[in-house]
């Protein structure tokens, strides 16, 4: 089975489980006690981070390796890794603040999980700009990884930076009913199908443009 | 040992160059000058006492005045092409790169100097005995900045328009030292010891951590 | 003449940015005391040529593999154990200075010299800027300098490390027939000298006299090589146009 039949498979897949886990999440899974509907966000938000750093880390594997083999089908997957990670980190930015609006009563708080995925997300929009900026430049690619690499390097520092200086601490931890738990499960499953499904076409989409100026280039 | 003696003579040439030029030291110094006057005008001088909780603030001007000189490190090797005549030397390329983040240190050193006299001039802003270790925090942060600051320098040395992009690459990176620069700060001041600190362990983890990256990963950041 | 191993010598090379090849097997050997023309239109990939033969740039890219003996030199691969020893041995000259503007031709050499460990630093220096004429400037910012100062320098500044290996890419333009006499007379000695020289050019007419071998370079490839010994001048621009498939003329 050649890759696009593989993306097409995955989109299936995503656009299912993703059925399944919205519908599980609205109609199936209890209303939590304390913090009410809006905690149901919940099910998205923690799978959308889980899924930007594994992504994050695929996008430094691969920016490594590009500087290793300088071939440039890996630089085409770090950046296609490195655009949904940001994608997802996006979520996370936004469905954490509709969660907390409702459990701290401000839209915004520094707490250390959201305040790490905030400066993860600064340092990702400079890599985007980065390759916005010198796109026509040749070494692109080159610099693009050095940047990667130093941004995922950092990843651990921030977090140990910010949980020492954070204060207020990330909401209680939701104790799982069985119900909440096969949710939990389902709406992952869903939203790493969907990461999956959206990084492969974006790796098509990513190997056709270079194709695309690979001909526009040569005589 | 031939290896320091390259990373010596980089340095000096840098040296005697920025000296020469005055043009990127000036800019630098003068920005820092001006900020700490915007800061005095911008800020209620009752509610932010630079002696406590505001001293983070000096850490923002070295932050943004530095970023001004280092920016231009290797941008200014393309005139004439020399960042290639370097790289066509028989030397290790990293000790061109030590050799720039020495000098690069150097001036951060001196623009933190100049600050702290004209933080003590216009705003009265004292250290007293606790000197010594709070520039001993500076250098050890310093070290840290230097190091990321020379190597994205070479990175968009090529770049159209690098110097704006410059300041935005660098800076998200260096959020845990601005936090722990100014934690330290404060405790510093505050008379609270700083030398055991978890947060100047961090610093020397981030320094280890991000010169060795910047020595292995500047080799790729120069290839053409 | 071709006893000893060639100073450099390049087999099959192949050089690839991402997806574009822009050299597709190019072979070439350069011998101590030969002079080889390279010509070419552009966009043929002289300048990539030189930046893989200088090591700015690795040869292969774009997940194309190389040999490990593509470029050779003195007959060893050319790697990392003996890179140094080869970059002490090269001298390039672009149209790019390579001289820094605020300090003088002195410091500027001096520094050089150290960066390649040269020895006797400063009665070489005084020597070459003798050479080229720049004695009574040598405390002069180079920022103040002519167009044609800063050649001399650059080429002094070649020169001082006593390179085996010599690569000009262009060194004609811009220059007077004065100037172009003084430096044809200038490689002819460096030819004396047992060194190889690589010159990248559109004027033949200056050069062709004390060439040894002339070689085009077309889309990546040598399309055309020969000895330079009874080659005559419309012969050469013949050849080329023809190599060229007729998009150039020099």
């Amino acid at each position: 089975m050649n890759l696009r039949n593989w993306t097409r498979a995955l989109w299936a897949l995503a656009v299912a489980l993703n059925g399944a886990a919205l519908y599980m999440v609205f109609f199936y899974a209890p209303v939590e006690m304390q913090m009410g509907a809006v905690q149901k966000i919940f099910y998205y938000h923690v799978p959308s981070a889980i899924s930007g750093y594994v992504l994050m880390f695929l996008a430094f594997v691969f920016s490594v390796l590009y500087l290793w083999k300088d071939d440039p089908s890996y630089d085409v997957l770090a950046h296609a890794t490195a655009e949904v990670a940001f994608l997802f980190i996006t979520i996370v930015l936004i469905t954490g603040p509709i969660w907390g609006r409702s459990a701290w009563g401000k839209w915004w708080v520094w707490e250390p999980r959201l305040t790490s995925a905030l400066i993860l997300w600064l340092m990702y929009s400079a890599y985007f700009l980065l390759r916005l900026f010198s796109r026509h430049e040749v070494r692109t690619a080159r610099i693009a990884a050095v940047v990667a690499i130093i941004a995922f390097f950092d990843v651990p520092i921030v977090h140990m930076a910010i949980t020492w200086w954070g204060s207020i601490v990330h909401p209680k931890k939701v104790v799982l009913e069985p119900a909440m738990r096969q949710t939990f499960f389902v709406s992952m499953a869903a939203v790493f199908a969907l990461a999956g499904a959206l990084t492969l076409t974006r790796w098509a989409v990513g190997r056709a443009e270079e194709r695309r100026l690979a001909q526009e280039v040569s005589p | 040992m031939r290896y320091l003696r390259v990373v010596l003579l980089v340095f000096a040439k840098d040296f005697r160059e920025e000296i020469r030029r005055k043009e990127n030291i000036a800019s630098s110094l003068l920005f820092a000058f001006l900020s700490l006057v915007l800061f005095a005008f911008a800020l209620d001088p009752t509610q932010v006492d630079l002696n406590t909780t505001g001293s983070g603030l000096l850490w923002l001007i070295i932050l943004f005045a530095g970023s001004l000189f280092m920016g231009a490190s290797f941008r200014k090797e393309m005139e004439g092409g020399t960042l290639q005549a370097l790289l066509l030397s028989p030397v290790d390329r990293s000790a061109i790169y030590l050799g720039k983040f020495l000098v690069n240190l150097a001036f951060l050193l001196l623009l933190e100097a100049l600050l702290l006299v004209f933080a003590f001039l216009l705003l009265d802003f004292r250290t007293g005995a606790v000197l010594v270790p709070l520039a001993l925090c500076w250098l050890a942060v310093t070290v840290g900045y230097a190091a990321l600051g020379t190597l994205f320098s070479a990175l968009i040395a090529h770049v159209h328009g690098g110097q704006v992009i410059y300041p935005i690459l660098l800076f998200p990176v260096l959020i845990p030292l601005v936090i722990a620069a100014a934690t330290l700060t404060q405790d510093a001041l505050a008379g609270r010891p700083v030398l055991g600190s978890q947060w100047l362990r961090l610093v020397a983890l981030f320094d280890t951590l991000f010169v060795t990256a910047s020595v292995f990963l500047f080799e790729y950041a120069v290839e053409e | 003449m071709a006893d000893a191993a060639p100073t450099l010598s390049v087999q099959d090379l192949k050089k690839r940015f991402g997806y574009v090849t822009v050299l597709d097997g190019v072979s070439l050997d350069l011998h101590p005391g030969e002079l080889v023309l390279l010509l070419g239109p552009n966009g043929a990939g002289k300048t990539t040529l030189t930046k893989v033969l200088t090591t700015l740039t690795r040869p292969g890219g774009g997940g194309l593999r190389q040999a490990k003996d593509v470029l050779k030199f003195r007959g060893a691969p050319l790697g990392a154990e003996n890179r140094s020893e080869f970059l002490s041995q090269v001298g390039y000259l672009s149209h790019q200075s390579f001289l820094y503007a605020h300090l003088t031709p002195e410091e500027n050499l001096r520094f050089f010299g150290k960066l390649y460990g040269m020895g006797d630093l400063e009665a070489r220096i005084t020597r070459l800027l003798e050479q080229v004429g720049l004695s009574s400037a040598r405390r002069k910012p180079v920022a103040t300098f002519s167009r044609g100062m800063l050649q001399r320098l650059s080429m002094a500044r070649v020169l001082l490390t006593d390179p085996s290996l010599l690569i000009l890419d262009e060194p004609y333009s811009g220059l007077d027939p004065a100037g172009s006499r003084t430096l044809t007379r200038l490689l002819a000695g460096l030819k004396a000298e047992h060194r190889a020289l690589l010159l990248i050019t559109h004027e033949l007419e200056d050069c062709l006299p004390i060439a040894d071998r002339v070689a085009i370079l077309h889309r990546g490839r040598i399309a055309w090589s020969a000895d330079a010994a009874g080659l005559t001048l419309e012969e050469a621009r013949a050849r080329y146009f023809e190599a060229t498939g007729g998009e150039d003329r020099t």
